[in-house]
């Protein structure tokens, strides 16, 4: 009996250790090739290999070469080595490898898909970095996140979710990972660019790419149609920088108690209308019903469809909550200048909106005034605030 | 005293240790499976990527492209002047029944009036079958000197999109990338509107004051169209497509549609999209039947002339 639980246990761990074995593999975005119905087997395999020929493997990267864009400008190839490849620490001399895999992938899953071993058991689920998509960030909505905010997020981690902090790391292993965090959200939205090019051009028995091939003209054309994509996705990422939102100086009065009344105004009112997901008391209990962008597409209100997703590897669905904004904890950071950029600009790939372009600079710090008085405001103050009887008579 | 227990059956002890022995083994199994399954997943889809095209492929993908020899060489048709496409969408057969919609929070009042329940107008069906919300754009490549006047005007011009009592006025909606979008909001009480394009078109989601409006600049053409919504009241819904032509065109209550100032003399390429079916890919036209691979409808107009379309769409395929 004991030996055959111990074959039992014996032959998992051999089974499992396969799984981690050293060819890891990048996996197929099946999940969005199924959203566009489209794909077939041989083209899936076909993207496979373009993505290899263009971005490496997790052991050996490589960066695109593009006639039009100097990617080096964008990430490096030497920095993002040290990121790469198995876990490795032989002696103290040789140059560290593995620090992805090491620190990120049991969350965030070797291909960057949120979907690591771990990942499942969190809430909310780690980033799946293949849309491109970030929350915490200083650019606007549709704007790619900067290196410094990067940065910032591997220091700080994401207080109030599973997201450490990393600043134990010395500053170039901090270098190497936010390139490969980039790296990995690049190759993702370059994949996800090929599955739609592909449900909306090709025919089925069609490739993207056509080599090993005879029809040089044919090849032509399409490694302009790769490269333009593959361009697309860099140039976002290149132009970041530039795109940061600016904060303006808080207005100089010393009356904060006035700035914060002014901030609940608008709070409560129908311009700005945070009430209606944050709630009458700010606990997050507003509208509740909606996705993350992650999850729409994965169609979470027929439970049907989300079924055949979640088989393909995706995780069950869940709604979002607006934040309970009484307990002080900002998610994405807590200096008033970033919740400033979370109100102005929103936070990109959820239900929370950026504030109406009608509101300038001095409302919106009047509203960053208000929230970050929320946790030592008594709830019975907010029940009975006279701001919402003017909000019904509207 | 003893009494012989019948021979057929084993001891008890023998049972149970031998339903101990088959539970391993099914136990065994089972994690065998579930490993194997685990190890499996995501390389199930495709078959396994050979590194041999890989490297090919690098070397082809390397190779420094050139002068831009290979689109000059390819002497396009040039347009002969102008033409008028329109035509009528018809539904045959009854279509689908609407789902209600889950109207609820406090805004129902708004949204609700009277608490009327309100339902989905994924498919509207006007007068005679006439089939609203079906969208037909151009995807062939356009030069610029193909446009006429009239069109190169309007480039830049801005365009209104609506919502009332928490519907958005147009279900599907077409713009060109370079117009500026002005999104209303027509409702006494603050809706956001959330634009969700794939591609091109930059993303979009911003707070519309009560009775306010935002301005939206798409900067990029999309493929296929998109879906918008409004996160405070997350039944409200619609389609949207920017393009870089203007030759689209949305079909109205009844069914009808018109495309003026079409390039003629050479062939274009139509898509034909309604949100249930998507890409419409089998119809009839004027009495015919006619396969729309991915929605793709190829036509040529003659100059001068006004081709009338007459198309009837089988129920089945917005089931
Ligand atoms: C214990 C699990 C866990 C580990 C380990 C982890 N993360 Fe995360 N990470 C998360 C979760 C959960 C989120 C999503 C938080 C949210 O959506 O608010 C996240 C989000 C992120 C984001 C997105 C930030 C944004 O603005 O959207 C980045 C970038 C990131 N992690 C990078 C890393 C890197 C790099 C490492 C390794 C050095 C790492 N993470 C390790 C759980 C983890
Ligand atoms: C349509 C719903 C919606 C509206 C309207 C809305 N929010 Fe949010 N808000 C959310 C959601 C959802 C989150 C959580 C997003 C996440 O991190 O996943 C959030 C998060 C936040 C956060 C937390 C940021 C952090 O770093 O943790 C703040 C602060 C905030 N909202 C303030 C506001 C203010 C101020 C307004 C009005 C100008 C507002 N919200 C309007 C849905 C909304």
């Amino acid at each position: 009996m004991g030996r055959a639980w111990a074959a039992a246990v014996g032959v998992c761990l051999l089974l499992q250790a396969g799984c981690n074995s050293p060819e890891a593999a990048f996996h197929f975005n099946a999940v969005y090739a199924h959203k566009q119905s489209g794909v077939t087997k041989s083209q899936a395999k076909n993207v496979k290999e373009i993505l290899i020929a263009q971005f490496g493997t997790p052991d050996e990267p490589a960066i695109p070469a593009l006639p039009d864009l100097d990617v080096s400008t964008v990430i490096s190839l030497d920095r993002l080595k040290m990121s790469a490849g198995p876990v490795e620490r032989t002696d103290d001399t040789a140059p560290r490898r593995g620090l992805y895999r090491e620190h990120c992938a049991h969350c965030h899953g070797v291909t960057g898909d949120g979907r690591g071993p771990t990942a499942r058991f969190l809430n909310p689920y780690p980033r799946d970095y293949r849309r491109g998509t970030f929350k915490f960030k200083s650019t606007p909505v549709g704007g790619r996140p900067t290196h410094a905010d990067l940065k910032r997020i591997l220091v700080d981690g994401i207080p109030g979710t599973a997201m450490p902090s990393f600043k134990l790391l010395a500053a170039d292993e901090l270098e190497s990972l936010i390139q490969y965090v980039k790296y990995l959200a690049i190759r993702g939205e370059v994949e996800r660019s090929y599955i739609l090019e592909i449900d909306a051009e090709l025919e089925e028995e069609d490739l993207l790419l056509n080599v090993p091939g005879e029809d040089a003209e044919q090849v032509a054309e399409q490694v302009e149609v790769i490269q333009d994509i593959t361009s697309m996705v860099l140039s976002r990422w290149a132009n970041a920088a530039g795109q940061a939102t600016e904060v303006p100086a808080h207005p100089v009065d010393d009356d904060k108690i006035a700035s914060i009344t002014r901030g609940r105004e608008l709070f409560f009112g129908t311009t700005a209308n945070c009430v209606k997901c944050h709630g009458d008391t700010a606990l997050g209990d507003g509208q509740t019903t909606d996705y993350d962008e992650w999850t729409k597409e994965i169609d979470p209100t027929k439970p049907h469809l989300a079924a055949e997703y979640v088989a393909l590897g995706a995780f069950s669905p869940r709604n979002i909550r607006p934040r309970n904004l009484r307990q002080g904890v900002y998610r994405g950071g807590r200096r008033p200048v970033d919740i400033y950029w979370r109100i102005k600009n929103g936070i990109e790939g959820t239900p929370m909106p950026a504030a109406p372009a009608t509101l300038g600079s001095d409302d919106i710090w009047h509203l960053v005034d208000y929230v970050r008085s929320l946790p030592y405001e008594a709830l019975s103050q907010a029940r009975t605030s006279g701001p919402k009887f003017q909000r019904e008579r509207n | 005293m003893t009494t012989p227990l019948t021979p057929q059956k084993p001891p008890l002890r023998a049972t149970i240790s031998s339903m101990r022995r088959a539970s391993t083994y099914y136990l065994l199994l089972a994690a065998l499976l579930v490993m194997l399954g685990g190890c499996g997943r995501g390389s199930s889809v495709a078959p396994k990527a050979e590194m041999d095209i890989a490297e090919a492929m690098r070397a082809a993908l390397t190779v420094e492209s050139g002068e831009d020899d290979s689109s000059a060489a390819v002497e396009q048709a040039d347009s002969t002047g102008f033409a008028t496409l329109k035509g009528r969408f018809l539904l045959d057969g009854s279509p689908p029944k609407m789902p209600l919609l889950p109207v609820k929070g406090d805004d129902v009042a708004i949204c609700a009036p009277g608490g009327a329940p309100v339902f989905s107008n994924a498919i509207v069906v006007g007068k005679d079958g006439g089939l609203a919300n079906v969208l037909l754009y151009v995807t062939s490549d356009i030069p610029d000197n193909w446009l006429h006047e009239a069109d190169v005007a309007t480039a830049t011009a801005t365009v209104d999109f609506d919502q009332k009592q928490c519907i958005f006025l147009s279900r599907v909606f077409a713009m060109r990338s370079t117009q500026t979008l002005k999104i209303l909001n027509s409702d006494p009480i603050g809706h956001n509107t959330n634009i969700t394009p794939k591609q091109r078109a930059t993303p979009f989601n911003q707070t519309i004051g009560a009775n306010s409006f935002a301005l939206y600049t798409p900067g990029g053409e999309e493929r296929a169209p998109f879906p918008v919504s409004c996160s405070i009241h997350p039944w409200m819904k619609a389609w949207m497509i920017t393009r870089g032509n203007p030759y689209f065109a949305v079909t109205d209550k009844d069914g009808y549609f018109e495309i003026p100032r079409v390039p003629s003399g050479v062939e274009l390429e139509f898509r034909v999209w309604h949100e249930l079916p998507a890409y419409i890919e089998s119809a009839t036209l004027s009495g015919v039947p006619v396969k729309w691979p991915k929605g793709r409808m190829k036509i040529s107009l003659e100059k001068d002339a006004t081709v009338d379309m007459n198309v009837s769409l089988d129920a089945g395929l917005f089931n």
